[in-house]
């Protein structure tokens, strides 16, 4: 991770602009490929002694040198200098222990000799073997799989997750329109326990305000280092800007990035999977339907007062503007189903129709939160593998 | 009614309004996400209080403990005076306190007593693997049941668990909510950022901070005695000596550094002073350090002047005389068990290969930790060289000597290493040894790390 002293950013009119590396810019590349091959000549050697050579070398140049060399030496490992385990150390310790008791020895030389000849080591070998498992006695080996342009966006990424991690909220403003693009980010965002509102913005996207549970509270918290792992998952949106606010040299400023600064993600998202029965009976739904109703697929992030917006699959709305929202949740589920429930149930929307796949409600738990959920005034639709057209109009025309 | 949740960290009060009065001057912040009332989590207990003296109705989904109908003590104790005293003092502060009490006093023992008394389920906060090792003995031999671990590889939850404070911290979302106790072992780690959170973000009502020298440089145990509890006792080494805590000697031993060493010592401390000199910064002032750091990272020449600081500490810290000084007082203690502390893993390393002896630091994998703490304590091994893992709680009561190598200006530092050696045995004397380079820093570093009221006696 990069340290204080190797950021590079600028603050422009408030807004604090991290100096992002470009992997075209030959001056960049040049000085990336140079320490890709500084370490790649300290192959083999002791991770202590490349870690003192990359400090001569690159100690005195500016702090992008040394920020690459930092990002670069993150991806090296280590490996063990030679086979030697705790137990044999632990016998040569107690072999030592019993020629020092003899106190006869004036110098340490001595003594050492003394301990290598019981244990018919040379006292090369007692050195170089006692401690090759520490850290800087093990053996460094760059990673190959690192190039100059991975580096420069790995150094990029470092510059963000810095101001990320003292961070404890950021908004981000998505320009996809296709909602279903939003589920799996709100799934991350779950995963990694944060909260988000969304807000609907000009260009058709949502605007989402991300924090955590204590960010409200302010003080010691860990929101930022959950910011920063889900930060990743916002470069696989097709078009964002996000705002950090945070502090910079003592200074209060807003760190904004944008889908223009290039940064690639570490890992590709792959599309949310909807099979192929769904759409299916989606389109006979949107035919199908009577009585003034209209279906609209996946068009609506709702605020349910949760702190995590939800998308329903099915928006179902009458000529009068009565709105009916339908979830599908199968038999894979369970958890989710339970969490919708909750949800629904505390903030009171009564025209949240949650579809359960029949197998689901036979088992336990999701039984009887079903029942606690239907006696507070709440709809289930049940269905075998995919409800039909009937069950939905049936519904919606029950609703108040 | 009233709903009380937890939810990572915090706790979550729904059910009452915006315009309500009392959530507000109980510290809670109206959260519009979720639309209700939230809080850290160590402001359940006046939140519970609160409403249950005004006889509120509430739903409790926040705690998930219930008390231990069945804990008793395996063992016997008989309390020591101080014990007695600090037990009674910590409840008569409604179970919510700090306790100072030097190195080998009894502070896990005033623990378990207190444990046995509460009868909750019970956290132990420990800063390092090797405490977490030593109070899940201890709590075991006292408690006769399993005691659960929470850290170095470990995760199993128990009545009464033992986690450090970075797995406490991890945990946080999950062991919040789940013990009604939690004790802080060397409590004075508490203040720091990253260390709180163990303490705002679990609902346990009662509460007990333990430390040996729980007063900070920068007055952040103020801190302590908010999230834990106020100072409800304090016990002096100086009162204690020859009662509870073995008696010392303390010997100063003065090296001279090699000719060579001595050059580059003066050549890196001249560079560090011109640069200290030439900006007018002084180190010896409050915030004097931090102003260095921060000016030498973009003044010009700073980043030489830092190196120059580190290089001229090192050679003062880890001169070959010292090695010399070190040998002769481990061959005029044979037989005695010597633990050798430095200020830096490097220096402790030189020292195990050289001695071909067992260094603890936070390298040292778990099971070898083990091995090693029970042949030094079997007298099987009499020599161990640390950096900082053991400066802290580690009981040893076999050790009788201590050879302070190097080390920081910091007075807990000091006191904590010295109280390594201070575990009470039957005719034991113990000695410690500090070495310093002469005509070096060292000297002034020694001055400040040993104005503590142990020192301030004459031996």
């Amino acid at each position: 991770m990069l340290t204080k002293d190797l950021i590079n950013a600028k603050v422009v009119k408030g807004q604090l602009r991290p100096q992002f590396l470009l992997a075209e810019d030959f001056v960049s590349k040049s000085l990336a490929e140079e320490v890709l091959c500084f370490l790649a000549e300290c192959r083999g050697e002791r991770y202590g002694d490349v870690l003192k050579k990359g400090e001569s070398e690159f100690g005195k140049r500016d702090k992008i040198a040394r920020g690459l060399l930092n990002v670069a030496m993150n991806w090296a490992e280590q490996v063990d200098a030679k086979e030697f385990d705790a137990e044999t150390r632990f016998e040569w310790f107690l072999a030592a222990e019993e020629v020092r008791a003899e106190r006869v020895f004036t110098d340490v030389q001595s003594f050492r000799e003394a301990v290598a000849a019981r244990l018919s080591v040379n006292d090369t070998d007692l050195s170089n073997l006692l401690y090759s498992d520490i850290e800087e006695n093990r053996i460094f080996e760059p990673n190959v799989s690192l190039t100059s342009t991975l580096l420069i966006n790995e150094y990029n990424l470092n510059l963000v997750s810095f101001f990320l991690l003292t961070a404890d909220q950021l908004v981000v403003q998505l320009k996809d329109t296709e909602l279903e693009s939003y589920r799996s980010l709100i799934r991350y965002i779950r995963f990694h326990e944060l909260y988000a509102e969304a807000i609907p913005n000009k260009e058709g996207g949502f605007t989402l305000a991300i924090s955590g549970a204590s960010s409200v509270l302010g003080g010691a918290n860990r929101v930022g280092r959950r910011l920063a792992n889900f930060f990743g998952e916002i470069l696989n949106a097709s078009d964002w800007v996000m705002e950090v606010p945070t502090q910079f040299k003592s200074r209060k400023v807003t760190l904004r990035i944008s889908a223009t600064d290039r940064l690639v993600p570490r890992h590709r998202r792959t599309r949310s999977y909807v099979p192929e029965e769904l759409k299916y009976f989606i389109e006979r739904l949107k035919e199908s339907v009577r009585g003034g109703w209209k279906v609209e697929v996946n068009t609506e992030l709702i605020n349910v007062g949760s702190g995590s917006p939800v998308l329903p699959d099915l928006r179902i709305v009458n000529e009068t503007d009565r709105v009916c929202y339908l979830e599908f949740f199968h038999k894979w589920h369970g958890g989710a189903l339970l969490d919708r429930m909750e949800t629904v149930r505390k903030t009171g929307m009564k025209n949240y129709v949650v579809a359960v796949e029949r197998s689901l409600i036979e088992k336990g738990r999701a039984k009887a939160k079903i029942g606690e959920f239907t006696n507070s005034g709440h709809f289930v639709l049940e269905y075998r593998d995919f409800p039909s057209v009937a069950d939905v109009q049936k519904i919606v025309n029950s609703m108040p | 009614m009233i709903e009380l949740t937890f939810q990572h960290g915090t706790i979550v009060v729904r059910g009452s309004s915006l315009l309500d009065e009392w959530p507000n001057t109980l510290g809670l912040k109206y959260d519009e996400r979720v639309l209700a009332w939230r809080g850290h989590a160590n402001l359940y207990r006046d939140v519970v209080t609160h409403l249950s003296q005004q006889k509120i109705c509430f739903s409790d989904q926040a705690k998930s403990y219930e008390k231990i109908q069945q804990l008793k003590l395996a063992q016997e104790i008989t309390p020591r005076p101080h014990q007695t005293q600090a037990l009674k003092h910590w409840l008569d502060a409604n179970g919510r306190g700090t306790v100072e009490l030097p190195t080998g006093a009894g502070k896990s023992i005033l623990a378990v007593l207190a444990i046995a008394r509460i009868m909750r389920p019970t956290l132990v906060v420990v800063p390092t693997i090797d405490l977490l090792i030593q109070w899940q003995r201890l709590l075991t031999t006292y408690f006769g049941m399993e005691i659960g671990a929470l850290g170095g590889g470990e995760n199993n939850l128990r009545d009464i668990t033992v986690a450090t404070y970075d797995s406490a911290i991890i945990h946080n979302g999950s062991i919040g909510p789940r013990f009604g106790f939690v004790v802080f072992d060397e409590a004075h780690h508490l203040p720091a950022p990253q260390y709180l959170l163990a303490a705002t973000g679990a609902i346990a009502p009662f509460r007990l901070g333990l430390s040996a020298t729980i007063e900070r440089t920068d007055g952040k145990e103020a801190l302590v005695y908010e999230h834990v509890g106020p100072l409800v006792f304090k016990g002096r080494i100086s009162d204690m000596v020859e009662s509870v805590l073995a008696p010392y000697d303390h010997e100063t031993v003065f090296t001279e550094l090699l000719p060579d060493e001595r050059m580059r010592y003066e050549a890196a401390r001249s560079e560090y002073l011109s640069f200290l000199r030439k900006h007018a910064i002084n180190v010896g002032g409050p915030q004097g350090w931090a102003a260095f750091v921060k000016k030498a990272s973009f003044l010009p020449g700073g980043r030489n002047a830092l190196k120059a600081h580190r290089l001229q500490k090192e050679i003062a810290q880890s001169s070959r005389s010292k090695i010399e000084a070190i040998w002769k007082i481990l061959q005029s203690h044979g037989g005695e068990r010597i633990i050798v502390f430095t200020d830096k893993n490097d220096f402790a390393y030189r020292l195990g290969t050289l001695f071909v002896a067992p260094v603890l630091t936070h390298q040292t994998k778990l099971k070898e930790r083990k091995l090693i703490l029970d042949a030094f304590r079997e007298g099987r091994l009499t020599l161990l060289i640390t950096s900082k893992v053991l400066n802290e709680g580690v009981d040893v009561p076999e050790a009788s000597v201590g050879i302070v190598a190097s080390g920081s200006a910091a007075v807990r530092e000091h006191v904590q290493r010295l109280g390594r050696i201070l575990r009470h045995q039957p005719g034991k004397r113990a000695k410690l040894y500090e070495i310093l380079s002469n005509n070096t820093a060292e000297s002034s570093v020694s001055e400040r790390r040993r104005q503590h009221d142990a020192y301030q006696r004459s031996h």
